[in-house]
């Protein structure tokens, strides 16, 4: 038999090291798994959808576009930290904006057109609040990297470097990146977030062919990696997780609102 | 989900209030160092007096895989309970080292770094694959208090040794004392190097023998600086090396296995070179080589005092090792066998300070050189009966080693 092919797009050089280990670990249980490394989610969506792959680690964006096309397509695990992501708005501490409504007529920058995180998401907060793109606010974009679905974070940090040059009054970013840029002291005394939203789900393992031999195999496979050893443990770190957990009810209602504001922006 | 109770009670094991109006990188340090410090389950409180740090600190939360477990507004400021929710480091349930406790394992923990016994290591830490990891083949009883003796014995090339105090010798005498330093500085190296050789493939968890070989090296050093400068001293010189010398340290630096080593290096050759040593403390024609040579002889019976705690430990728990330590001498004794085993510059220089360059002191010289040879050997046996070989294979064994001493 064939192995089971996993698709991954390849945001980063540690995305190899990440899946050399799983690979190793799959082996030495005799579970018989292969990686395949994609440089875009387009990419990877279609060789899904085409059966090249048999599953594919796919953003929250790259998972409904697939839902779309293949209504059978059903989302298995995902990082604990996939679950209840949240994105932020930051302005100027001394800019008066507290709230979504006071950027009403103000200047906002996104990250890139594809970040579920850094703009996708944000925007439609706008939108929920009466905001509409170009009429209530100028709407600017930086779409670095564009078939990453925002996983470099590129975008994130070029927005930052513009915010402070005070070219926007606000930007959309990812809570965890806002992590990283306070610890890289990048995050700077003056800007401050005045907006957390809601959860939403991330990233998952999408499969498209239901009730195929290997789904629950690869799911106990994940599932019972033993987190006590060093590899497995580095591999999570590497990866941003703790544990890998199924996606149920609660994490797929967290694709909701990215489904309408993909509707709503005809990203589909 | 304002739970009031969880808050009174000592649910938590460590708080913090940040009164600073953002997630600062100086906090957002204290925050991820708090971390690995917990326990997966256990709760934390932090308290955040102005309001603007929240979305910065549940962003915290959720970034770093802990959850909310309730949350609460008083005068103070907002708090919340949060729960760590997975185990970042492997605990050492050992006492670590004190000097006293022998370290409790038989084999050394597989994730296990370089760090010191009883610290608790991270899960994601490296493996190392330190291959000497069992306690069995590394280990001697008296290890700990050699490393304490070797501490308090240590001395100085530079004020021990009073080198201005060297007399001018006879040139015969001082060339026969230059060529038995150069002799000596070369078997130190061998003595320093095979410890170093073996010191990086064992587990730190065994950090009392890391140390002690640590001291068996700077002792050797010491040694090698005190052999080549007592040569160097006068006009002389250092003298010659030979190919039967290096023909044997070499056939002991190529042994790869550390029990092996540790009988050909402990036991058998510095147990020579004890001897060695006596003869050379009776001998040499100068107080000042005298004293260095009887400092050396201190530093070599602690190493002795290892090997021979090792290999006995060992043999007691297996006699059958014994034929396995026999092979390990009889191979290199083919090899050795292949050219002249004797240094005979080495042996003539002896002679000389043993009994005098005329041909009378000479010949009492070499007499006494040749009971030097079968004291040797007598207390070779000795040592290894010691170790519990029996004579027989103690005096075969014996018979095999190297003519060069060590
Ligand atoms: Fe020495
Ligand atoms: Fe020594």
């Amino acid at each position: 038999m064939a192995s089971l092919m996993v698709g991954v797009v390849a945001y980063d050089p540690k995305v190899v090291l990440i899946w050399e280990i799983i690979r190793d670990y799959a082996k030495e249980k005799k579970f018989d798994l292969d990686y395949v490394l994609f440089s875009n989610y387009e990419t990877q969506v279609q060789a899904l959808l085409d059966h090249k792959v048999d599953l594919a680690w796919n953003t929250n964006v790259a998972w409904l576009r697939t839902k779309k096309r293949a209504p059978f397509a059903e989302a298995l695990l995902m990082r604990d930290s996939d679950v209840d992501f949240t994105s932020m708005f930051i302005a100027h501490q001394d800019s008066n904006i507290q709230t979504l409504e006071d950027l009403k007529n103000k200047r906002v920058c996104f990250g890139s057109g594809d970040s579920a995180q850094a703009f996708i998401l944000p925007a439609y907060y706008l939108k929920e609040q009466g905001l509409e793109p170009n009429r209530d606010y100028t709407m600017n974009r930086m779409d670095s990297d564009l078939g990453k679905h925002g996983d470099t974070g590129r975008s994130e940090y070029d927005i930052l470097e513009k915010l402070k040059n005070n070219e926007y009054d606000a930007i959309a970013l990812a809570t965890s990146t806002w992590m990283r840029m306070i610890e890289l002291g990048l995050s700077g005394s003056s800007l401050r977030p005045f907006y957390k939203s809601r959860g939403y789900s991330h990233c998952n393992f999408t499969n498209i062919t239901p009730n195929a031999s290997y789904v629950n195999e690869f799911v106990e496979f994940m599932l019972g990696m033993d987190t006590q050893r060093s590899d497995i443990t580095k591999m999570m770190e590497m990866e941003a997780l703790s544990k890998w957990v199924i996606t149920g009810e609660y994490e797929l209602q967290g694709y909701n609102d990215l489904e309408s504001a993909m509707k709503w922006l005809n990203l589909f | 989900m304002e739970r009031q109770d969880l808050f009174l009670m000592n649910t938590y094991v460590a708080e913090h209030t940040i009164r600073s109006s953002s997630l600062t990188q100086a906090w957002l340090l204290r925050l991820n160092a708090l971390l690995p410090t917990l326990r997966m389950g256990e709760i934390f409180k932090v308290t955040v007096v102005q309001r603007s740090v929240s979305f910065e600190f549940e962003g915290w939360v959720q970034v770093n895989r802990c959850s909310l477990v309730a949350t609460s507004s008083d005068l103070e400021g907002f708090s919340y309970l949060v729960r760590k929710d997975f185990e970042s480091h492997t605990l050492s349930d050992e006492q670590g080292f004190d000097g006293r406790t022998e370290p409790a394992l038989d084999v050394a923990p597989k994730l296990f770094g370089l760090m010191p016994r009883g610290a608790h290591i991270e899960n994601s830490s490296p493996l190392y694959a330190f291959e000497l990891s069992e306690k069995e083949f590394l280990w001697a009883k008296n290890v700990t208090r050699l490393y304490e003796e070797a501490k308090q014995n240590q001395w100085s090339a530079d004020t021990d040794i009073d080198w201005a105090a060297i007399p001018d010798l006879d040139p015969e005498i001082e060339t026969a004392i230059c060529q038995v330093m150069t002799y000596l500085a070369e078997n130190e190296f061998s003595a320093l190097y095979i410890p170093g050789k073996f010191l990086s493939k064992i587990s730190p968890y065994y950090m009392e023998l890391v140390m002690f070989l640590g001291t068996i090296i700077y002792d050797e050093a010491r040694h090698i600086e005190a052999f080549s400068r007592r040569a160097n001293a006068k006009k002389i010189g250092l003298q010659y090396s030979t190919t039967a010398t290096q023909r044997s340290l070499y056939s002991l630096f190529i042994e790869k296995d550390y029990f092996k080593t540790s009988f050909l290096l402990h036991v058998l050759g510095e147990g020579t070179f004890l001897d060695l040593l006596d003869f050379l403390i009776k001998y040499a024609p100068d107080p000042v080589t005298k004293k260095i040579v009887t400092l050396a002889k201190k530093d070599e019976q602690r190493h002795v005092n290892y090997g021979l705690v090792h290999v006995k430990a060992l043999v007691q728990a297996n006699p059958k090792r014994i034929a396995y330590l026999k092979e390990a001498v009889d191979s290199r004794k083919v090899y050795l066998d292949e050219m002249n085993q004797e240094n005979e510059l080495l042996l003539s220089s002896l002679a000389i300070l043993a009994g005098g360059s005329d041909e009378d002191g000479y010949a009492l010289g070499y007499e006494r050189v040749e009971q030097l040879k079968k004291r040797m050997g007598e207390n070779r046996v000795r040592r290894m009966i010691e170790c519990g070989f029996d004579e027989e294979t103690a005096k075969e064994i014996s018979m095999s080693h190297t003519a060069n001493f060590m």
